[in-house]
Protein backbone atom coordinates (compact mmCIF):
# COMPACT_ATOMS: atom_id res chain seq x y z
CA UNK A 1 0.00 0.00 0.00
CA UNK A 2 3.03 2.75 0.65
CA UNK A 3 4.73 1.38 -1.95
CA UNK A 4 1.47 2.14 -4.21
CA UNK A 5 1.07 5.47 -2.73
CA UNK A 6 5.08 6.35 -2.87
CA UNK A 7 4.29 5.88 -6.74
CA UNK A 8 1.08 8.03 -7.15
CA UNK A 9 3.29 10.84 -5.45
CA UNK A 10 6.07 10.45 -7.52
CA UNK A 11 3.89 10.30 -10.64
CA UNK A 12 2.04 13.62 -8.96
CA UNK A 13 5.65 15.89 -8.70
CA UNK A 14 6.73 14.35 -11.48
CA UNK A 15 4.15 16.08 -13.73
CA UNK A 16 3.41 18.62 -12.42
CA UNK A 17 7.32 20.04 -11.67
CA UNK A 18 9.64 17.99 -13.34
CA UNK A 19 7.91 17.02 -16.42
CA UNK A 20 5.44 19.82 -16.76
CA UNK A 21 3.81 19.62 -20.00
CA UNK A 22 4.09 23.18 -20.52
CA UNK A 23 7.63 24.24 -19.36
CA UNK A 24 9.56 20.98 -19.74
CA UNK A 25 7.47 19.59 -22.65
CA UNK A 26 6.62 22.23 -24.93
CA UNK A 27 2.80 20.90 -25.18
CA UNK A 28 0.21 23.19 -25.41
CA UNK A 29 2.06 26.40 -25.66
CA UNK A 30 -1.20 27.99 -27.56
CA UNK A 31 -3.64 28.36 -24.85
CA UNK A 32 -0.36 29.14 -22.61
CA UNK A 33 -0.01 32.48 -24.66
CA UNK A 34 -3.56 32.45 -26.12
CA UNK A 35 -5.27 32.64 -22.71
CA UNK A 36 -2.57 34.20 -20.15
CA UNK A 37 -3.60 36.84 -20.67
CA UNK A 38 -5.49 37.70 -17.43
CA UNK A 39 -5.70 35.92 -14.24
CA UNK A 40 -9.63 34.63 -14.45
CA UNK A 41 -9.40 33.58 -17.71
CA UNK A 42 -6.13 31.44 -16.68
CA UNK A 43 -7.84 29.49 -13.82
CA UNK A 44 -10.68 28.85 -16.11
CA UNK A 45 -9.04 27.43 -19.08
CA UNK A 46 -6.44 25.61 -16.71
CA UNK A 47 -10.05 24.03 -14.25
CA UNK A 48 -11.28 22.87 -18.14
CA UNK A 49 -8.08 21.03 -19.46
CA UNK A 50 -7.37 19.47 -15.73
CA UNK A 51 -10.62 18.23 -16.09
CA UNK A 52 -10.62 16.73 -19.94
CA UNK A 53 -6.96 15.86 -19.39
CA UNK A 54 -7.65 13.78 -16.30
CA UNK A 55 -11.05 11.80 -18.41
CA UNK A 56 -9.07 11.86 -21.59
CA UNK A 57 -6.30 9.66 -19.67
CA UNK A 58 -8.74 7.51 -18.61
CA UNK A 59 -10.26 6.84 -21.79
CA UNK A 60 -7.81 6.69 -24.06
CA UNK A 61 -6.33 3.79 -21.26
CA UNK A 62 -9.03 1.38 -22.41
CA UNK A 63 -8.51 2.22 -25.97
CA UNK A 64 -5.09 1.08 -25.59
CA UNK A 65 -5.57 -1.69 -23.58
CA UNK A 66 -8.23 -3.54 -25.03
CA UNK A 67 -8.06 -1.79 -28.87
CA UNK A 68 -4.61 -1.00 -29.69
CA UNK A 69 -2.32 -3.81 -27.71
CA UNK A 70 -1.52 -6.99 -28.60
CA UNK A 71 -2.77 -9.76 -26.72
CA UNK A 72 -6.39 -11.99 -25.46
CA UNK A 73 -7.59 -8.64 -24.18
CA UNK A 74 -8.04 -7.15 -27.70
CA UNK A 75 -11.91 -6.76 -28.38
CA UNK A 76 -10.77 -6.66 -32.20
CA UNK A 77 -8.52 -9.80 -31.47
CA UNK A 78 -11.41 -12.16 -31.62
CA UNK A 79 -12.45 -10.86 -35.34
CA UNK A 80 -9.42 -10.24 -36.76
CA UNK A 81 -6.81 -12.98 -35.61
CA UNK A 82 -3.77 -10.91 -37.12
CA UNK A 83 -4.61 -8.22 -34.78
CA UNK A 84 -4.46 -10.32 -31.71
CA UNK A 85 -0.90 -11.29 -32.96
CA UNK A 86 0.01 -7.34 -33.65
CA UNK A 87 -1.72 -5.02 -32.22
CA UNK A 88 -3.03 -1.63 -34.00
CA UNK A 89 -0.66 0.56 -31.71
CA UNK A 90 1.77 2.12 -34.05
CA UNK A 91 -0.89 2.65 -36.71
CA UNK A 92 -3.67 3.65 -35.12
CA UNK A 93 -2.49 5.48 -31.37
CA UNK A 94 -2.66 9.07 -32.65
CA UNK A 95 -6.19 9.16 -34.41
CA UNK A 96 -7.84 6.78 -32.50
CA UNK A 97 -7.00 9.18 -29.60
CA UNK A 98 -8.49 12.31 -31.23
CA UNK A 99 -11.50 10.33 -32.16
CA UNK A 100 -11.70 9.23 -28.45
CA UNK A 101 -10.96 12.66 -27.07
CA UNK A 102 -13.09 14.10 -29.49
CA UNK A 103 -16.03 12.60 -28.65
CA UNK A 104 -15.38 12.68 -24.73
CA UNK A 105 -14.99 16.75 -24.65
CA UNK A 106 -18.80 16.58 -27.17
CA UNK A 107 -20.11 14.22 -24.53
CA UNK A 108 -19.16 15.82 -21.66
CA UNK A 109 -20.34 19.24 -22.60
CA UNK A 110 -24.04 17.90 -23.78
CA UNK A 111 -24.19 16.21 -19.60
CA UNK A 112 -22.60 19.17 -18.17
CA UNK A 113 -24.89 21.36 -20.11
CA UNK A 114 -28.05 19.61 -18.57
CA UNK A 115 -26.67 18.29 -15.07
CA UNK A 116 -24.73 21.02 -13.98
CA UNK A 117 -25.58 24.63 -15.75
CA UNK A 118 -23.54 26.32 -13.59
CA UNK A 119 -20.18 24.47 -14.23
CA UNK A 120 -21.02 24.64 -17.94
CA UNK A 121 -21.26 28.08 -17.42
CA UNK A 122 -17.78 28.47 -15.83
CA UNK A 123 -16.22 26.42 -17.87
CA UNK A 124 -18.03 25.99 -21.31
CA UNK A 125 -16.49 28.59 -23.65
CA UNK A 126 -13.14 27.05 -22.78
CA UNK A 127 -14.55 23.20 -23.56
CA UNK A 128 -14.53 23.61 -27.39
CA UNK A 129 -11.34 25.09 -27.48
CA UNK A 130 -9.19 22.12 -25.87
CA UNK A 131 -10.71 19.40 -27.99
CA UNK A 132 -7.59 18.84 -29.75
CA UNK A 133 -5.40 20.76 -27.55
CA UNK A 134 -1.96 19.25 -27.96
CA UNK A 135 -1.23 19.12 -24.34
CA UNK A 136 -4.11 16.73 -23.97
CA UNK A 137 -3.15 14.26 -26.78
CA UNK A 138 0.55 14.13 -25.22
CA UNK A 139 -0.73 13.63 -21.31
CA UNK A 140 -2.60 10.53 -23.56
CA UNK A 141 -0.32 9.26 -25.80
CA UNK A 142 2.68 9.82 -23.13
CA UNK A 143 0.51 8.24 -20.32
CA UNK A 144 -0.19 5.24 -22.01
CA UNK A 145 2.58 3.82 -22.92
CA UNK A 146 5.28 0.70 -21.92
CA UNK A 147 8.32 2.67 -21.95
CA UNK A 148 9.27 3.29 -18.30
CA UNK A 149 6.26 0.88 -16.75
CA UNK A 150 2.95 0.15 -17.86
CA UNK A 151 0.75 2.20 -15.68
CA UNK A 152 -2.85 0.99 -13.81
CA UNK A 153 -5.68 3.12 -14.85
CA UNK A 154 -5.63 4.92 -11.08
CA UNK A 155 -1.86 6.06 -12.13
CA UNK A 156 -3.17 7.26 -15.95
CA UNK A 157 -6.15 9.24 -14.31
CA UNK A 158 -3.85 10.84 -11.66
CA UNK A 159 -1.06 11.47 -14.15
CA UNK A 160 -3.46 13.17 -16.31
CA UNK A 161 -4.83 15.16 -12.94
CA UNK A 162 -1.47 16.30 -12.40
CA UNK A 163 -0.36 17.19 -15.76
CA UNK A 164 -3.48 19.23 -15.23
CA UNK A 165 -2.48 21.18 -11.92
CA UNK A 166 0.57 21.68 -13.57
CA UNK A 167 -0.53 23.48 -16.90
CA UNK A 168 -2.72 25.44 -14.75
CA UNK A 169 0.09 26.38 -12.66
CA UNK A 170 1.99 27.46 -15.40
CA UNK A 171 -1.12 29.32 -16.83
CA UNK A 172 -1.33 31.24 -13.62
CA UNK A 173 2.02 32.05 -13.00
CA UNK A 174 2.27 33.48 -17.00
CA UNK A 175 -0.96 35.66 -16.22
CA UNK A 176 0.25 37.17 -13.21
CA UNK A 177 4.10 37.72 -15.19
CA UNK A 178 1.82 39.45 -18.00
CA UNK A 179 -0.47 41.48 -16.08
CA UNK A 180 2.92 43.12 -14.63
CA UNK A 181 4.67 43.11 -18.37
CA UNK A 182 0.97 45.27 -19.48
CA UNK A 183 2.45 47.89 -17.30
CA UNK A 184 6.33 48.34 -18.51
CA UNK A 185 7.44 50.67 -20.33
CA UNK A 186 9.19 48.25 -23.13
CA UNK A 187 10.40 49.17 -26.71
CA UNK A 188 7.58 48.87 -29.54
CA UNK A 189 9.21 45.56 -30.99
CA UNK A 190 9.03 43.75 -27.76
CA UNK A 191 5.28 44.62 -26.31
CA UNK A 192 3.05 42.21 -26.46
CA UNK A 193 3.65 38.48 -27.72
CA UNK A 194 7.81 38.47 -27.96
CA UNK A 195 7.98 40.07 -24.21
CA UNK A 196 5.70 37.91 -23.33
CA UNK A 197 7.83 34.41 -25.24
CA UNK A 198 11.14 35.87 -23.45
CA UNK A 199 9.13 35.56 -19.92
CA UNK A 200 8.23 31.80 -20.71
CA UNK A 201 11.85 30.85 -21.79
CA UNK A 202 12.85 32.24 -18.57
CA UNK A 203 9.91 30.24 -16.70
CA UNK A 204 11.31 27.29 -18.38
CA UNK A 205 15.03 27.92 -17.42
CA UNK A 206 13.93 28.33 -14.28
CA UNK A 207 11.55 24.61 -14.11
CA UNK A 208 14.92 23.48 -15.79
CA UNK A 209 16.04 23.14 -12.01
CA UNK A 210 13.56 19.99 -11.32
CA UNK A 211 14.98 18.25 -13.51
CA UNK A 212 16.71 15.12 -12.21
CA UNK A 213 15.00 15.43 -9.03
CA UNK A 214 12.58 12.17 -10.18
CA UNK A 215 13.69 9.78 -12.16
CA UNK A 216 10.60 8.37 -13.11
CA UNK B 1 -3.69 -4.91 -47.16
CA UNK B 2 -4.35 -6.89 -43.55
CA UNK B 3 -3.43 -4.21 -41.82
CA UNK B 4 -5.46 -1.33 -43.61
CA UNK B 5 -8.45 -3.36 -43.50
CA UNK B 6 -8.06 -3.97 -39.99
CA UNK B 7 -7.59 0.04 -39.29
CA UNK B 8 -10.55 0.67 -41.46
CA UNK B 9 -12.89 -1.60 -39.92
CA UNK B 10 -12.02 -0.61 -35.98
CA UNK B 11 -11.73 3.27 -36.63
CA UNK B 12 -15.00 3.00 -38.44
CA UNK B 13 -16.66 0.88 -35.72
CA UNK B 14 -15.13 3.20 -33.06
CA UNK B 15 -16.29 5.58 -35.11
CA UNK B 16 -20.15 4.48 -35.50
CA UNK B 17 -19.88 3.54 -31.89
CA UNK B 18 -19.24 6.99 -30.66
CA UNK B 19 -21.62 8.62 -33.39
CA UNK B 20 -24.67 6.60 -31.81
CA UNK B 21 -23.42 7.39 -28.14
CA UNK B 22 -23.76 11.09 -29.12
CA UNK B 23 -26.47 10.96 -30.51
CA UNK B 24 -28.41 9.11 -28.13
CA UNK B 25 -26.39 11.51 -25.53
CA UNK B 26 -27.75 14.71 -27.00
CA UNK B 27 -30.99 13.57 -27.48
CA UNK B 28 -30.78 12.33 -23.95
CA UNK B 29 -29.46 15.34 -22.27
CA UNK B 30 -31.33 18.08 -24.77
CA UNK B 31 -31.66 21.13 -23.49
CA UNK B 32 -34.89 23.14 -24.58
CA UNK B 33 -34.08 26.44 -25.71
CA UNK B 34 -36.94 28.77 -25.89
CA UNK B 35 -37.37 29.80 -29.57
CA UNK B 36 -38.54 33.46 -28.19
CA UNK B 37 -35.05 33.38 -26.67
CA UNK B 38 -33.24 32.89 -29.74
CA UNK B 39 -35.41 35.51 -31.38
CA UNK B 40 -34.43 38.05 -28.83
CA UNK B 41 -30.95 37.24 -28.79
CA UNK B 42 -31.03 37.97 -32.82
CA UNK B 43 -32.69 41.46 -32.14
CA UNK B 44 -29.76 42.51 -29.45
CA UNK B 45 -27.38 44.69 -31.41
CA UNK B 46 -24.70 41.58 -30.32
CA UNK B 47 -21.79 43.90 -28.76
CA UNK B 48 -21.90 42.11 -25.23
CA UNK B 49 -21.62 45.73 -23.78
CA UNK B 50 -23.17 44.72 -20.82
CA UNK B 51 -25.16 47.54 -19.94
CA UNK B 52 -27.92 45.71 -19.23
CA UNK B 53 -26.65 44.06 -15.99
CA UNK B 54 -25.88 40.52 -17.63
CA UNK B 55 -22.76 39.10 -18.91
CA UNK B 56 -23.44 39.53 -22.69
CA UNK B 57 -26.08 39.60 -24.76
CA UNK B 58 -27.21 36.01 -24.61
CA UNK B 59 -27.26 36.21 -21.02
CA UNK B 60 -29.61 39.04 -21.34
CA UNK B 61 -31.90 36.63 -23.78
CA UNK B 62 -31.84 34.21 -21.73
CA UNK B 63 -33.15 36.35 -18.19
CA UNK B 64 -35.95 38.01 -20.35
CA UNK B 65 -37.57 35.32 -21.39
CA UNK B 66 -37.39 33.76 -18.34
CA UNK B 67 -39.24 37.27 -16.84
CA UNK B 68 -36.43 37.51 -15.00
CA UNK B 69 -34.85 40.78 -16.75
CA UNK B 70 -37.02 43.90 -18.30
CA UNK B 71 -37.19 43.87 -21.95
CA UNK B 72 -35.68 47.51 -21.59
CA UNK B 73 -32.31 47.15 -20.35
CA UNK B 74 -30.85 47.28 -23.86
CA UNK B 75 -29.15 50.79 -23.92
CA UNK B 76 -27.34 50.39 -27.40
CA UNK B 77 -30.21 49.03 -28.97
CA UNK B 78 -32.53 52.26 -27.47
CA UNK B 79 -36.13 52.44 -27.55
CA UNK B 80 -36.38 50.49 -31.35
CA UNK B 81 -35.10 47.00 -29.39
CA UNK B 82 -36.91 47.41 -26.12
CA UNK B 83 -40.05 47.35 -28.69
CA UNK B 84 -39.03 44.84 -30.69
CA UNK B 85 -38.17 42.60 -27.45
CA UNK B 86 -41.44 43.64 -26.00
CA UNK B 87 -43.56 42.74 -28.79
CA UNK B 88 -41.66 39.13 -28.90
CA UNK B 89 -42.69 38.85 -25.17
CA UNK B 90 -46.14 40.08 -25.72
CA UNK B 91 -44.85 42.84 -23.33
CA UNK B 92 -45.22 46.88 -23.70
CA UNK B 93 -42.05 48.41 -22.88
CA UNK B 94 -41.91 51.19 -20.75
CA UNK B 95 -39.64 53.89 -21.97
CA UNK B 96 -36.26 53.79 -20.36
CA UNK B 97 -34.57 56.91 -19.77
CA UNK B 98 -31.20 57.47 -21.53
CA UNK B 99 -28.28 57.60 -18.73
CA UNK B 100 -24.70 58.72 -19.10
CA UNK B 101 -21.76 59.01 -17.57
CA UNK B 102 -20.51 62.32 -15.39
CA UNK B 103 -17.02 62.82 -14.35
CA UNK B 104 -17.19 64.03 -10.55
CA UNK B 105 -14.07 66.42 -11.12
CA UNK B 106 -13.79 69.70 -12.35
CA UNK B 107 -9.99 69.45 -11.71
CA UNK B 108 -8.88 73.40 -12.08
CA UNK B 109 -4.65 74.70 -11.59
CA UNK B 110 -4.24 71.46 -9.93
CA UNK B 111 -0.16 71.23 -9.23
CA UNK B 112 1.92 68.40 -9.28
CA UNK B 113 3.53 66.80 -6.45
CA UNK B 114 6.01 64.57 -8.49
CA UNK B 115 7.06 64.49 -11.77
CA UNK B 116 5.62 60.60 -13.12
CA UNK B 117 7.56 59.29 -16.05
CA UNK B 118 5.96 56.11 -16.16
CA UNK B 119 3.51 54.58 -18.69
CA UNK B 120 1.02 56.98 -19.50
CA UNK B 121 -2.48 55.00 -18.25
CA UNK B 122 -3.97 55.78 -14.92
CA UNK B 123 -3.84 52.89 -13.42
CA UNK B 124 -0.12 53.11 -13.90
CA UNK B 125 0.02 56.28 -12.12
CA UNK B 126 -2.28 55.45 -9.46
CA UNK B 127 -0.20 52.43 -8.58
CA UNK B 128 2.64 55.62 -7.65
CA UNK B 129 1.66 56.98 -4.59
CA UNK B 130 -1.65 57.59 -5.90
CA UNK B 131 -0.56 59.48 -8.73
CA UNK B 132 1.44 62.68 -9.08
CA UNK B 133 -1.39 65.31 -8.95
CA UNK B 134 -1.50 67.47 -5.66
CA UNK B 135 -5.59 66.29 -5.43
CA UNK B 136 -5.20 62.59 -4.09
CA UNK B 137 -9.12 62.49 -5.14
CA UNK B 138 -9.32 64.23 -8.37
CA UNK B 139 -8.88 63.29 -12.27
CA UNK B 140 -5.27 62.01 -13.63
CA UNK B 141 -5.68 63.41 -16.72
CA UNK B 142 -4.59 60.08 -18.83
CA UNK B 143 -6.73 58.67 -20.94
CA UNK B 144 -7.72 55.45 -19.47
CA UNK B 145 -11.55 56.24 -19.97
CA UNK B 146 -11.34 57.44 -23.35
CA UNK B 147 -9.62 54.15 -24.38
CA UNK B 148 -11.97 52.06 -22.66
CA UNK B 149 -15.05 53.50 -24.23
CA UNK B 150 -16.36 51.55 -26.86
CA UNK B 151 -18.38 54.15 -28.74
CA UNK B 152 -15.09 56.64 -28.20
CA UNK B 153 -17.42 59.39 -26.39
CA UNK B 154 -15.02 60.48 -24.05
CA UNK B 155 -12.27 63.11 -25.46
CA UNK B 156 -9.61 65.05 -23.43
CA UNK B 157 -9.87 68.64 -23.47
CA UNK B 158 -6.74 71.18 -23.37
CA UNK B 159 -6.46 71.23 -19.50
CA UNK B 160 -6.49 67.16 -20.02
CA UNK B 161 -9.70 66.83 -18.05
CA UNK B 162 -12.49 64.29 -20.55
CA UNK B 163 -15.85 65.44 -21.18
CA UNK B 164 -18.53 63.22 -22.38
CA UNK B 165 -20.16 63.61 -25.75
CA UNK B 166 -23.71 62.44 -24.56
CA UNK B 167 -24.86 61.84 -28.11
CA UNK B 168 -22.92 58.90 -28.29
CA UNK B 169 -22.42 57.20 -24.13
CA UNK B 170 -24.61 54.38 -24.25
CA UNK B 171 -24.00 54.29 -20.69
CA UNK B 172 -21.93 51.08 -20.22
CA UNK B 173 -20.14 51.95 -17.49
CA UNK B 174 -16.73 50.64 -18.47
CA UNK B 175 -15.03 53.98 -18.14
CA UNK B 176 -16.66 54.13 -14.08
CA UNK B 177 -14.90 50.88 -13.79
CA UNK B 178 -11.87 51.53 -15.50
CA UNK B 179 -11.26 55.25 -13.58
CA UNK B 180 -9.10 54.40 -10.50
CA UNK B 181 -10.21 56.96 -8.48
CA UNK B 182 -14.23 56.09 -9.10
CA UNK B 183 -15.10 59.43 -10.49
CA UNK B 184 -17.68 58.16 -13.05
CA UNK B 185 -21.17 57.62 -12.19
CA UNK B 186 -23.87 56.21 -14.72
CA UNK B 187 -26.80 58.95 -14.02
CA UNK B 188 -30.17 59.77 -16.11
CA UNK B 189 -29.80 62.44 -18.66
CA UNK B 190 -32.50 64.39 -17.20
CA UNK B 191 -30.70 65.15 -14.30
CA UNK B 192 -27.70 67.96 -15.66
CA UNK B 193 -26.81 69.49 -11.75
CA UNK B 194 -23.88 68.09 -10.47
CA UNK B 195 -21.33 68.11 -7.73
CA UNK B 196 -18.04 67.39 -9.97
CA UNK B 197 -15.65 67.36 -7.06
CA UNK B 198 -15.03 64.59 -4.91
CA UNK B 199 -12.55 66.11 -2.64
CA UNK B 200 -13.28 65.14 1.22
CA UNK B 201 -10.64 67.77 2.56
CA UNK B 202 -11.70 70.75 4.75
CA UNK B 203 -12.40 73.95 2.81
CA UNK B 204 -8.54 75.57 3.39
CA UNK B 205 -6.91 72.25 2.51
CA UNK B 206 -9.25 71.80 -0.48
CA UNK B 207 -8.51 75.17 -1.72
CA UNK B 208 -4.92 74.84 -2.15
CA UNK B 209 -4.89 71.98 -4.17
CA UNK B 210 -7.32 72.97 -6.87
CA UNK B 211 -9.04 75.90 -8.16
CA UNK B 212 -12.58 74.16 -8.56
CA UNK B 213 -12.88 72.38 -4.80
CA UNK B 214 -16.13 71.82 -2.70
CA UNK B 215 -15.23 73.63 0.24
CA UNK B 216 -17.84 72.53 1.64
CA UNK B 217 -19.81 75.64 2.96
CA UNK B 218 -23.15 74.57 2.97
CA UNK B 219 -24.71 77.38 0.48
CA UNK B 220 -25.98 74.69 -1.81
CA UNK B 221 -27.57 73.33 1.53
CA UNK B 222 -28.99 76.40 2.58
CA UNK B 223 -30.32 77.36 -1.59
CA UNK B 224 -32.12 73.61 -2.21
CA UNK B 225 -35.85 74.28 -2.08
CA UNK B 226 -35.87 70.37 -2.07
CA UNK B 227 -33.94 69.30 0.51
CA UNK B 228 -31.94 67.48 -2.34
CA UNK B 229 -27.70 68.57 -1.45
CA UNK B 230 -26.39 67.87 1.83
CA UNK B 231 -22.60 68.13 2.78
CA UNK B 232 -21.42 64.83 3.84
CA UNK B 233 -17.89 64.69 4.88
CA UNK B 234 -17.09 67.72 3.67
CA UNK B 235 -18.11 67.16 0.11
CA UNK B 236 -21.85 68.61 -1.24
CA UNK B 237 -23.75 65.23 -2.08
CA UNK B 238 -27.16 65.51 -4.13
CA UNK B 239 -29.67 63.09 -3.81
CA UNK B 240 -31.19 62.62 -7.17
CA UNK B 241 -34.34 61.99 -6.36
CA UNK B 242 -35.33 64.30 -5.36
CA UNK B 243 -33.44 66.70 -7.17
CA UNK B 244 -35.27 68.47 -10.11
CA UNK B 245 -32.64 69.88 -11.86
CA UNK B 246 -33.65 73.85 -10.77
CA UNK B 247 -30.36 75.21 -10.51
CA UNK B 248 -30.44 77.16 -7.07
CA UNK B 249 -27.58 75.34 -5.83
CA UNK B 250 -25.25 76.63 -9.22
CA UNK B 251 -26.05 80.03 -8.42
CA UNK B 252 -24.99 79.27 -4.83
CA UNK B 253 -21.96 77.31 -4.92
CA UNK B 254 -19.21 79.82 -4.54
CA UNK B 255 -16.29 77.97 -5.57
CA UNK B 256 -18.13 76.83 -9.29
CA UNK B 257 -18.65 73.09 -8.42
CA UNK B 258 -21.92 72.74 -8.67
CA UNK B 259 -22.69 72.83 -12.80
CA UNK B 260 -25.37 72.94 -14.87
CA UNK B 261 -23.67 70.08 -16.51
CA UNK B 262 -25.47 70.40 -20.31
CA UNK B 263 -22.91 71.73 -22.70
CA UNK B 264 -20.31 71.13 -20.01
CA UNK B 265 -20.25 74.39 -18.89
CA UNK B 266 -21.64 76.34 -15.63
CA UNK B 267 -24.20 77.92 -18.10
CA UNK B 268 -26.02 79.88 -15.53
CA UNK B 269 -22.78 81.48 -14.18
CA UNK B 270 -21.21 82.43 -17.58
CA UNK B 271 -23.77 83.21 -19.58
CA UNK B 272 -26.72 84.85 -17.82
CA UNK B 273 -24.28 86.70 -15.32
CA UNK B 274 -22.08 87.87 -17.73
CA UNK B 275 -24.51 89.58 -19.46
CA UNK B 276 -25.80 90.72 -16.07
CA UNK B 277 -22.94 92.63 -15.53
CA UNK B 278 -22.73 93.59 -19.30
CA UNK B 279 -25.62 95.13 -18.78
CA UNK B 280 -25.01 96.65 -15.00
CA UNK B 281 -21.58 97.75 -16.05
CA UNK B 282 -22.38 101.41 -16.96
CA UNK B 283 -24.38 101.42 -13.31
CA UNK B 284 -20.91 99.42 -11.29
CA UNK B 285 -19.30 102.54 -9.60
CA UNK B 286 -22.42 103.80 -8.11
CA UNK B 287 -24.14 100.32 -6.92
CA UNK B 288 -20.41 98.55 -6.77
CA UNK B 289 -21.22 98.36 -3.05
CA UNK B 290 -24.73 97.29 -2.93
CA UNK B 291 -25.17 94.26 -5.78
CA UNK B 292 -21.42 93.70 -6.20
CA UNK B 293 -22.04 92.09 -2.75
CA UNK B 294 -24.79 90.49 -3.36
CA UNK B 295 -23.89 89.35 -7.02
CA UNK B 296 -20.02 88.88 -7.08
CA UNK B 297 -19.23 85.87 -4.59
CA UNK B 298 -20.52 83.14 -7.18
CA UNK B 299 -18.46 84.74 -9.40
CA UNK B 300 -15.47 84.32 -7.32
CA UNK B 301 -14.37 80.72 -9.07
CA UNK B 302 -14.44 81.49 -12.87
CA UNK B 303 -13.42 85.32 -13.22
CA UNK B 304 -11.86 86.00 -10.25
CA UNK B 305 -13.84 89.02 -9.98
CA UNK B 306 -12.55 92.07 -7.87
CA UNK B 307 -14.68 91.46 -4.56
CA UNK B 308 -13.28 87.25 -4.31
CA UNK B 309 -9.78 87.92 -5.86
CA UNK B 310 -9.37 89.79 -2.52
CA UNK B 311 -10.57 86.65 -0.82
CA UNK B 312 -8.47 84.41 -2.74
CA UNK B 313 -5.33 86.57 -2.11
CA UNK B 314 -6.07 86.44 1.38
CA UNK B 315 -5.93 82.91 1.07
CA UNK B 316 -3.09 82.25 -0.95
CA UNK B 317 -1.09 83.57 1.64
CA UNK B 318 -1.28 81.30 4.30
CA UNK B 319 -1.38 78.20 1.60
CA UNK B 320 2.25 79.70 0.44
CA UNK B 321 3.56 79.03 3.81
CA UNK B 322 1.77 76.45 5.30
CA UNK B 323 3.05 73.71 2.63
CA UNK B 324 6.39 74.60 3.50
CA UNK B 325 5.87 74.42 7.61
CA UNK B 326 4.44 71.21 6.47
CA UNK B 327 6.72 70.10 4.54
Amino acid sequence: MEGDFGTLFTIIISAIFVNNYVLARFLGLCPFFGVSKSTDAAIGMGMAVTFVMTLASAATWVIYNYVLLPGPSNIFGSIFPGVAETGMVDVLKTISYILVIATLVQLVETMMRKMAPALYDSLGIYLPLITTNCAILGVALLGTTNAPMPLSILEVSVQGFAAGIGFTLALLLMSGVRERLMLLDLPKSFQGVPIAFISASLMALAFMGFSGMVSW
Amino acid sequence: MDTVMVALMSMGFLGILFGFGLAIATEKFHVEVDPKQTEIEDTLPGINCGACGFPGCGKYAEEVTKGAADVNLCVPGGEETSDTIGGIMGVKADKKEKRVAVLMCSAKNVQDRFEYSGVKTCRAAFLTQGGNLGCEYGCLGLDDCAVVCPTEAIYLDENKLPHVIEERCIACGKCAEICPKNLYQILPISKYVHVRCMNLDKGGPAKRKCDNPCIACLKCEKACPFDAIHVKNNLAVIDYDKCTSCGECVKACPTDIIRDYRDGRPVVREWVDQFIDMAIEPLRPKKAEKKGTTKKPPEAGVATGSASGVATKTESVPKASTPEGGA
